[in-house]
């Protein structure tokens, strides 16, 4: 046999597991038999977008709307929970604020039992992120891109914060920005 | 020199041990028992004390009964088991159900094959609606003995006529039993669509619904659960019938590894015209509900007429169930065999 033809490796586009938000705040699903708008942060784009939603959504069906200052807050955290654990199947659960607080109210919904076809979000910005610490093990918000590094709120460390975010964390990953060049167990560089 | 190996793999086991057996085999009936005029309970045990291969809840048999060969759905919790149960409709209509019935008594040998797995719960699912119509509650009742031995909770609605309820025994002990697992029974059709619309309105976030029943009474079951603002992913049946269909269009397939083309004519399903043309295609039911003869194809125009594939599958276009499912007009499918 005799190749007359280069085999040319087809290359996929990568494809970063970065959420992918919508420009607009997006409609009300008219389909649901209830609705849960959730607003985080008090800044005017968000009133504005859960008014609208709240709008449209109550003459439909029955709405909830849950405006939190801050979702780490045990107080405001429990609100929401209890607003997820009174819904029923065939609600929608529409989340506006900063992207770090829309992505862990969609996590408290995910970890209700919701699933994509039930949840909606509008970020008002992208400045800030929930960022997991793959060193300490624990979330933190902060003021950041995917791509830049961070000093870890937990632990200090200097972290690169990857292009990788998993919904199971509700997270972006972040690791140390300089651990190949840390020393080895016999103390050795590489 | 011509040196040939033949090796046969059709009758290997990739699995050696016996609880990974699913091809064709015999079992002994150990028990034969009457649950309504028209329903008997058939208990199936290893011959020789192997164990049985563990199900998924909602499992179904495939039972050799004379001529024919039928699915029948299992009912028991699937873990660990030392019997296969299935239960049986006498159809009147001369075909497998009515073989077994006749001519089958206790200690007699049945060939079976599977368990099959096609109406398999959500494996994350907080709680589960399960909606059973008549001699459907084989694999709900299935569903609801997995959910209650894995301490799951469910709500079980029972569609039946008086004094033809298969298994209502079971159902009411097993609620008994469980706190978790409530029964609600409806003997009219009035009764069951508004108890379904009752409990499809108050059912936890992060619920599945399950149906297995008449046609008639699944498309209510779609029909409110829509109603109830359940989307599509939350909302699965089994069905034991399917619709009759039309004739469908000519079109044309090409089988990829011979470049062979068959022209396929209406009332010709594109499973016989690859079977009269020697091309082996698994096949069970012949009308679009039990999967058996999926096969990858290519195409653009695909017909899909069959009631097993999700709309993602079907929008990805590179499966069909040539059993029912055809070519648009006048085009062509590449059939990947």
């Amino acid at each position: 046999m005799t190749l007359t033809e280069p085999v040319t490796e087809v290359v996929p586009p990568p494809a970063p597991s970065l959420p992918d938000w919508p420009a607009d705040p997006p409609a009300v699903d008219p389909s649901a038999t209830s609705y849960v708008v959730v607003a985080v942060g008090a800044d005017a784009g968000t009133r504005e977008v859960a008014g609208a939603w709240v709008a449209d959504a109550e003459g439909r069906a029955p709405t909830t709307l849950v405006v939190l200052d801050a979702v780490a807050d045990p107080r405001d955290r429990a609100e929401l929970t209890e607003a997820l654990e009174r819904a029923r199947t065939g609600v929608r659960v529409m989340a506006v604020g900063g992207q770090h607080d829309v992505l862990a109210v969609l996590t408290a919904a995910r970890d209700a039992g919701a699933i994509d076809a039930e949840l909606a979000a509008y970020c008002t910005h992208t400045d800030d992120l929930p960022m997991y610490c793959a060193h300490c093990r624990a979330t933190h918000r902060v003021e950041a891109r995917p791509g830049e590094e961070v000093t870890c709120p937990g632990c200090a460390r200097v972290l690169e914060i990857h292009a990788h975010f998993t919904r199971a964390l509700g997270s972006f990953l972040a690791s140390d920005a300089h651990a190949a060049g840390l020393p080895g167990p016999t103390g050795a560089r590489p | 020199m011509t040196l040939s190996v033949e090796v046969d793999i059709s009758s290997h086991r990739f699995h050696a041990h016996d609880a990974y057996r699913t091809g064709v085999r015999t079992l002994r009936v150990r028990e034969v028992r009457p649950l309504t005029p028209e329903v008997t309970h058939f208990r199936l045990v290893p011959v020789d004390g192997t164990p049985l291969t563990p199900y998924q809840p909602g499992s179904h048999l495939i039972v050799t009964a004379g001529e024919h060969r039928n699915a029948y759905s299992l009912v028991d919790d699937g873990i660990n088991p030392a019997s296969y149960g299935i239960s049986v409709l006498r159809r009147g209509q001369g075909g497998g159900s009515d073989w077994l019935h006749d001519r089958v008594i206790a200690g007699d040998l049945l060939e079976v094959e599977g368990p099959r797995a096609m109406f398999a719960p959500v494996l994350d699912q907080r709680h589960a609606l399960l909606v059973a119509g008549g001699i459907g509650v084989t694999p709900v009742l299935s569903h609801a003995r997995a959910i209650a031995r894995l301490g799951g909770s469910a709500e079980v609605l029972y569609s039946y006529r008086p004094g033809h309820a298969a298994h209502l025994g079971d159902l009411r002990a097993l609620a008994d039993a469980h706190g978790s697992i409530t029964l609600r029974e409806a003997t009219t059709v009035e009764e069951t669509v508004a108890l379904l619309t009752e409990r499809f309105a108050d059912q936890p976030l992060g619920s599945h619904a399950y149906a297995c029943g008449p046609l008639a009474m699944l498309e209510t079951y779609q029909q409110v659960a829509a109603a109830a603002g359940w989307p599509r992913a939350r909302v699965h049946l089994e069905r034991f019938t399917a619709p009759e269909q039309d004739p469908g269009s000519p079109f044309t397939a090409v089988v990829a590894s011979t470049g062979r083309r068959l022209f396929v004519e209406p009332g010709i399903s594109l499973l016989t015209a690859l079977l009269e043309a020697g091309v082996p295609v698994p096949n069970l039911c012949r009308q679009g509900v039990c999967g058996e003869c999926r096969i990858p194809v290519r195409g653009d125009a695909i017909e899909h007429r069959d009631l097993v594939l999700s709309d993602d599958e079907r929008a990805a276009g590179d499966t069909l169930l040539c059993c029912v499912s055809r070519g648009a007009e006048g085009t062509e499918i590449e059939v990947l065999l």
